[in-house]
Parts: structure tokens; C-alpha cells; sequence
């Protein structure tokens, strides 16, 4: 092996050398990782700052919705009734059965009533309403 | 006054006044250098650097010319104050990077952090090259000042090797912008040879949004960083991520175009003149300039490598598969690199656009390289 050090500098102390290569190498490694850690983490923290306004809800069942949005990763500014509909969709409801419940709870926030899930004439709605009911009393 | 008199005045004139007969083959040489890289520039090839550069050359391998030097009162000649001030100083290269900053979009970055790896392995060349050198009689100092080419960011290399080599300035900021214009030519073969054509298939989901808030906490984040890990890169950094979030807040529009455009041109101007100036004949002819423009291109094959390799480490424990193609653009030659990976990815496959993607191991090149310069830098403090 000696052929390898021909040339080299007789005043190098090589395990300085190749120990601080190695080191610094991995510490490049450190600091993008940090770099990567810390992009994640305020990532999160501006999305969960973003997310703030839509939690303004017209009623107590979209608050829930809204939460459940938030938690399912859905950030887009949407209104309350939407929000739910997106929810119950997320939870594993038919998409038909979400638009119901938006509709419903759009109604029922502006009516600012509560509406019994046995009224109505849409079975949809109906059947929307007593999902977000039970949904909600669960 | 006889003819004897007059031809002596005449003599000594031309003998103590004038340059020519102080002109050697060094001199010759590094004209034709000179005229090589304004050549080049012609060609398009950096051409707002090798103009600069290749003028420096040639203006200062005129014997006698007062220019490098000190006055007989000890005063700097008019070049040197740029060397001075600008680079043993670290003020031009801190400066270009504020105006760097204002150009750059960090979003592909912050959309895919996880990249930010792909511009640690992408220096894979850098310490290599340090080792190599080494072992061909480089000092320590100097071999990491040679590494540093590989990580293809000229401003960079030009602030680590004024701080630990200022007499391979010239030859170290040479070989780094040529190299990062012969990108394109260096690193598709080398994409080719390491990657799997399905892997170069590969094709990449949309990126998300990135929110105007996450662009402008980003540099505070950076900088933040940075500063609290590898301090000795702070100048360098700490202007970069200022450019950016000036860019970013929107709010100073009249600094961010002065920064990006008229600063950043005319500091470009003296940076170029600068290193150009630290090619003299005296110095600058040696074996060590050939052995730096050799292990210069080991440097960018072995950086370009480490990118890729990094990538298909990281599919191996991911679900979502990256195209490796995008690792090569881990050195940051920004954004020729990133042009690079769309181009390949087209040619293998029509329509796979990487570009956005490339940019992403692009720019986290750029923070790999200064923290391996800051490294280096702390390394001998």
C-alpha cells in the first residue's frame, strides 16, 4: 500500500485525515436532515395555522366535520356543510349521502332551527340527517 | 546631447519603463488562456463570467502594469482592491448569493423536504476528491478547497477557497464554471450507466401546494439552521436566505429587482475580474492547475453518482418511488442540472415532465455544498 502514499505530503497525519472525511461527510447528512426535520415540522405548523379560519362553524355538527377534516389532512377553505359532506365521504359514506348531509346542514345552518331527521320530504336528506344525528350522538 | 545619450534615455526607457522585455512564455501562455475563455464566452459558454475572467487574465499577465501589486507607498494597486476587498474579504460572493436568493423559488423544495439528503449524497464527489488529492500532494487546505468544485456552485467555491487556498483561486474557480457548463455533456451518460430504464420511467405525482406563509418561513428556517450548525457558513447563507425572503414577503419589490439584477451584475462583473486577476503567470503556471482541472471532472462524475445512488436509497425504504433521474440534479449547477433530468426523462419517456421535481434536489444541492464548505472552513479553525 505504500505505492498509494508516493506522492502525498509526508506532514499529513492520515487518521486525522480520514476520520474528519468521514465525520464531516455524515454531518452533511446531519444538517439536511435537520434542514428536513425542521421544514416538516413548521410545514405542519403553518398548515394547522391555514386550517384556523374554517373552523368557524355554523353549527355543532360542522364543528365536528370541520375537526374531522382537519384531522383526515383536508385543508382547502371550504364552508361548513361542504366540510361535513367531505367528512362523512372521507368516513366511508356514499357520495350521495354526503351531498345530502351538506344540503341538510347548509339548510339548517341558515334556518338556524334544528330540523328533525324524521321531516322532509327528500329521502336523501332524511336519510343524510339521521346519518350526521347518529354521527354526532355517537 | 549626443546619439550615445539619446539612445541611452531610449534604452532605459524601454528597459525599466516599458513591459516588453519582462514579457516571458508564462505570460504568452496565460494570454492565450485569457483569450480561450473570452473565446468560450463567445460561444455562450458562461459567457457573464468568462468575459470577465478571461479579460482578468489577459490584463494581468502584462509585466510591470500596475495593477496587482502595491504602490512604492504600500498602496494597493486598483485590481487588487477588488481581490482584497471582494474575495479575501468574502464580500462578492455573499453578495451574489443575496441576489441568487431573489431568484430562487424554494417551493419544489419545501413541497418535498425529504430531498434535502439527495443534496448530502450529492457530495459524495466533494470528499472523494479531498481524499484524492490528498494523496497527490495536496495540502489539507487545499484538497478541500479542490472538493469543493464538485459541488458545482461557483460563488461557493469561490468563497472556500479564498478562506483556505487563495492561491488556487483561480485555477478552482476555472475548473468550477466550466464544469458547470459541460453539466449537460457530463452527467447523461452517467445517468444512464447507474440507473435501470424503468426506474428512468418513473413517473412523479403533482407536488403539493405550497402555501405563501411556507414560502416565507422558509428562509428564517434556513438561515436559522444553518446558522446554528455550521456558523462558518453563515455569510454565505445567511445573505442567500435574505435574498429570498425579501423575494418572499413581497414587500420590497425595488430591493429584490436591484438585488437579483443590477447588484448582482455589476458584483458579477468584479467576482469575474477578481478571479481572473489571481491567474498571474508567476503563480498561476504549476502542475497543481492541471491536477485541479483533472480531479475536477472525477469530482462532478462522483457528485452526480452520489445524487443518484441517494435517490435509490431512499426508494428502498419509501412507498412512493422517486426517478432517480432527479438525483444527478443533487449538484447544484442551478437550474442546468434539473434541465438535465427533464431532458433525459423525456427522451426516455414522452410527457414525463421532472423538472419541478428536479429543482427540488437542485436547490437542496446548493444548501449540501455550503454545508460541506462549512465543513471545511470549520475544519481548520
Amino acid at each position: 500500500m505504500d505505492w498509494l502514499f508516493a506522492y502525498a505530503r509526508p506532514d499529513i497525519d492520515w487518521n486525522y485525515a480520514m476520520i474528519t472525511l468521514a465525520v464531516r461527510f455524515i454531518g452533511v447528512f446531519v444538517v439536511m436532515l435537520a434542514m428536513q426535520v425542521a421544514l416538516q415540522v413548521a410545514a405542519r405548523v403553518v398548515r394547522w395555522v391555514e386550517a384556523e379560519p374554517v373552523a368557524i362553524p355554523a353549527a355543532t355538527g360542522t364543528a365536528a366535520a370541520v375537526a374531522g377534516l382537519t384531522q383526515a389532512g383536508v385543508t382547502a377553505e371550504v364552508d361548513g356543510a361542504t366540510a361535513a359532506a367531505i367528512t362523512m365521504a372521507l368516513q366511508g359514506a356514499d357520495e350521495h349521502t354526503a351531498a345530502a348531509i351538506g344540503v341538510a346542514l347548509a339548510l339548517e345552518s341558515r334556518s338556524r332551527t334544528t330540523v328533525d331527521p324524521r321531516e322532509g320530504t327528500s329521502s336523501w336528506a332524511a336519510a343524510g340527517r339521521l346519518q350526521q344525528l347518529n354521527r354526532l350522538t355517537r | 546631447m549626443s546619439w550615445d545619450q539619446l539612445w541611452e534615455i531610449l534604452y532605459t526607457i524601454f528597459i525599466t519603463q516599458t513591459g516588453i522585455p519582462s514579457i516571458t512564455l508564462g505570460h504568452v501562455f496565460m494570454w492565450a488562456v485569457g483569450l480561450f475563455f473570452m473565446f468560450l464566452a463567445t460561444k455562450n459558454i458562461e459567457p457573464l463570467l468568462l468575459v470577465p475572467i478571461g479579460f482578468g487574465i489577459f490584463i494581468v499577465n502584462f509585466p510591470l502594469a500596475p495593477l496587482m501589486g502595491t504602490s512604492e507607498h504600500g498602496v494597493p494597486q486598483f485590481l487588487y482592491f477588488f481581490y482584497h476587498y471582494g474575495l479575501e474579504w468574502e464580500i462578492l460572493p455573499s453578495v451574489i448569493f443575496l441576489g441568487l436568493g431573489t431568484l430562487t423559488d424554494f417551493t419544489p423544495l419545501i413541497a418535498n423536504p425529504k430531498v434535502l439528503v439527495v443534496g448530502a449524497g450529492a457530495q459524495l464527489g466533494v470528499f472523494i476528491t479531498f481524499l484524492g488529492t490528498l494523496l497527490c500532494g495536496f495540502t489539507l487546505k487545499e484538497a478541500a478547497s479542490v472538493g469543493i468544485i464538485g459541488g458545482a456552485d461557483g460563488p461557493t467555491t469561490v468563497y472556500l477557497t479564498s478562506a483556505l487556498a487563495p492561491h488556487l483561486l483561480g485555477a478552482n474557480a476555472v475548473a468550477a464554471y466550466s464544469y458547470m457548463a459541460l453539466v449537460p455533456i457530463i452527467q447523461p451518460p452517467i445517468m444512464r450507466a447507474l440507473i435501470k430504464k424503468e426506474d428512468r420511467m418513473i413517473r412523479m405525482d403533482n407536488m403539493r401546494k405550497v402555501s405563501r406563509l411556507e414560502r416565507l418561513v422558509f428562509p428564517l428556517i434556513g438561515a436559522a439552521v444553518i446558522a446554528l450548525l455550521i456558523p462558518a457558513v453563515t455569510p454565505l447563507m445567511g445573505m442567500f436566505m435574505l435574498g429570498n425572503f425579501m423575494r418572499e414577503s413581497g414587500v420590497v419589490k425595488r430591493l429584490v429587482d436591484t438585488g437579483g439584477g443590477a447588484l448582482m451584475n455589476g458584483v458579477t462583473i468584479f467576482l469575474g475580474l477578481a478571479v481572473g486577476e489571481s491567474m498571474r503567470a508567476e503563480t498561476f503556471l504549476d502542475w497543481k492547475p492541471l491536477a485541479i482541472l483533472a480531479f475536477g471532472i472525477v469530482d462532478f462524475v462522483f457528485c452526480t453518482a452520489g445524487g443518484i445512488w441517494t435517490v435509490q436509497l431512499l426508494n428502498k425504504f419509501s412507498k412512493v418511488k422517486m426517478n432517480p433521474l432527479i438525483g444527478s440534479a443533487g449538484v447544484s449547477a442551478v437550474p442546468m442540472a434539473a434541465r438535465v433530468s427533464q431532458v433525459v426523462g423525456l427522451e426516455e419517456q414522452p410527457g414525463n415532465y421532472l423538472l419541478m421535481h428536479a429543482m427540488a434536489p437542485n436547490l437542496a444541492g446548493v444548501m449540501g455544498t455550503a454545508a460541506a464548505a462549512g465543513m471545511f472552513i470549520a475544519m481548520f479553525k
